[in-house]
């Protein structure tokens, strides 16, 4: 490992385990509003100021980026797992599913993720609780971003299942089932968990946005993206600087994500000179 | 012989995309009209719970909605509707839907075009240098990083506040795409045997990155442009948000927010043609710089 994904590993462990702790870590709940001080800038008290509730701004930063940091992996395993279901049955099932399904990954793909999830957010209530708001986002965003990992997925168990072990096993009379279990399952590991770190750090953008746009994560329940709704007073932001610490979170998150991928798989190695680069949800 | 066979292949490529196009279309568009009549709470509105609005106008919402068609009407109608370029009916703008995507895609359109080409242009010219002097890749690397680490909506904040127009937004947020896909391609390319013996012969880095290396990835440079697009296009959501820009993918928000079915339907199934109709021109392109490089 280098030095830089040291430091990015890290980095990475703290924030998550200061968002865990956050009980520990903060003096304030994150909805405890102090009416007396709205808008304060950052003090002994209140590290990075309060809202216009007089919410401690930094409780809701570190209690959000459990939010964050908690809808992204989950949304990813989601779309990961659902991608590498539909991947590997597509190329098992035959021609004539491979099509069908090709037809709707390719529909999915032509079709921008962002107003997919606008238009299913809209479909679902907008007066949600808190919490289910973050589990609709959380599972809005991993059932409709599994598209583009099921190609990878797909042409990775068409490759297996026309090599020789493969033929071997079937002539050794391995029904389906256990050919997917034993063989399938076990050599697509390790693209499975390449498309779950590469879909991470896109999730946690996504959510952002999401979130940003008022179609994620509602009040009071603090996420990253919701904390940036403050910038709507953009006017003000050189004199509170303070409020842009949401989006200083996200950088260092998502900059550690990306160091952390593999060389080939990711945009880390962007610093390094090669990597590729993954599409984002927007 | 050849010229015939080859403007055969152009015009089969040609209509291949506008096949996939259509197709995405009617099936997007089918979907989507699906989604609208069965989603739950489809036939309940805002004004619904509006304490402006008297009984009898709730009571004449309630039972114009009520009057709707059913779902294989809904189909036919819907179609029909397409072919003569009648979208539907806005529910929160009380106007039809074609007049409004009408009057906002030309601004969506402009800020992508030039989001898109100062990345383009930034991005290539980047990796030109990153690929040239190695030393040189640090910095734009860094850049790309950054970029991409930051959600569309907070470049766009930060555009506002230093009072840059939501167009550098988007550049940023495409920036680091087109950078990295290029640069991975020239990078490829410098590694091509005939270019290492063009270094070894003695022949100038610059006129071997120009002679060779270019025009060996340039291609599928091209093809970065419709990935550009593809990316672009939907970036542009919350950076029309954030700078109030009138265009097309603010009134998608806004018809999310008040749950405007037609709108986001016809909203969406007009990105996929801009991104489709983008991936096809550049494929087209690619394909055409293919022929000449050989």
């Amino acid at each position: 490992m280098t030095a830089l994904r040291m430091v990015a590993a890290s980095t990475l462990a703290l924030i998550v385990a200061a968002s865990i702790g956050a009980g520990a870590v903060c003096r304030r709940g994150y909805a405890d509003q102090d009416r007396e001080h709205p808008n304060e800038p950052p003090s002994r008290e209140h590290p990075l100021g309060t809202d216009e509730l007089g919410r401690d701004r930094f409780s809701r930063l570190v209690y959000g980026g459990r939010v964050s940091l908690l809808i992204a992996p989950a949304a990813a395993a989601i779309s990961t797992a659902l991608a590498a279901a539909i991947g590997a049955a597509t190329a098992a099932l035959g021609r004539r599913w491979h099509r069908t399904v090709s037809a709707a990954m390719d529909l999915f793909l032509a079709m921008p993720t962002i107003l997919i999830l606008l238009t299913a957010r809209a479909l679902l209530p907008l007066n949600t609780s808190p919490w289910l708001s973050i589990v609709i986002t959380c599972g809005l965003l991993g059932c409709l971003g599994w598209a583009q990992s099921a190609r990878v997925f797909r042409e990775r168990a068409a490759s297996l299942l026309a090599s020789d072990f493969m033929l071997q096993a079937r002539a050794s009379g391995s029904n389906t089932f256990r050919t997917f279990v034993a063989h399938i399952v076990p050599n697509l590991r390790p693209a499975i968990t390449a498309q779950f770190w590469i879909a991470t750090p896109l999730f946690v953008l996504a959510e952002a946005n999401l979130s940003l746009l008022g179609l994620g994560v509602s009040e009071p329940a603090p996420s990253w993206g919701n904390m940036l709704r403050e910038l709507e007073n953009y006017a003000s932001v050189p004199e509170r600087p303070w409020v842009l610490a949401p989006a200083l979170a996200l950088l260092i998150v998502v900059c550690c994500l990306h160091l952390l991928l593999p060389a080939r798989s990711g945009t880390g190695s962007a610093l390094r000179g090669g990597g590729a680069v993954c599409q984002p949800l927007h | 012989m050849n010229t015939g066979r080859h403007t055969l292949g152009n015009s089969a490529l040609f209509w291949g995309h506008v096949f996939r196009i259509a197709t995405t279309v009617l099936a997007g568009g089918l979907l989507g009209a699906t989604l609208v009549r069965i989603a739950p709470g489809s036939g309940v509105s805002d004004q619904d719970w509006d304490a402006r609005l008297s009984a009898a106008t709730v009571a004449n919402s309630r039972e114009r909605r009520a009057a709707e068609p059913g779902l294989m009407r809904f189909y036919a109608e819907y179609l029909k509707g397409m072919a003569h370029g009648d979208l539907g009916w806005s529910t929160s703008f009380d106007c039809p839907v074609t007049e409004l995507v009408r009057a906002r895609l030309p601004l969506s359109m402009a800020t992508l075009a030039r989001g898109v080409g100062a990345a383009l242009a930034a991005g290539i010219a980047a990796a030109f240098l990153a690929v040239w002097r190695r030393g040189l890749a640090f910095l734009p690397g860094a850049l790309a990083m950054i970029c991409l680490s930051i959600p569309a909506a907070v470049l766009a904040f930060m555009m506002l506040v230093q009072g840059w127009p939501g167009t550098w937004a988007l550049a940023f947020a495409v920036f680091p795409h087109a950078y990295l896909y290029s640069r991975n391609l020239m990078a490829d390319a410098a590694a091509a045997p005939h270019v290492l013996a063009a270094h070894a012969r003695g022949i100038r880095p610059a006129r071997v990155m120009l002679n060779h290396v270019l025009r060996l990835a340039a291609p599928q440079i091209l093809a970065v442009a419709g990935l550009a697009v593809a990316i672009g296009f939907p970036a542009l959501v919350p950076i029309e948000v954030v700078c109030d820009s009138p265009g097309l993918l603010q009134l998608a928000w806004k018809a999310a927010l008040s749950r405007d079915m037609p709108i986001l339907v016809n909203v969406t199934l007009v990105a996929a043609v801009v991104v489709m109709a983008g991936n096809a021109a550049s494929d087209i392109a690619s394909r055409a710089a293919r022929r000449v490089a050989r």
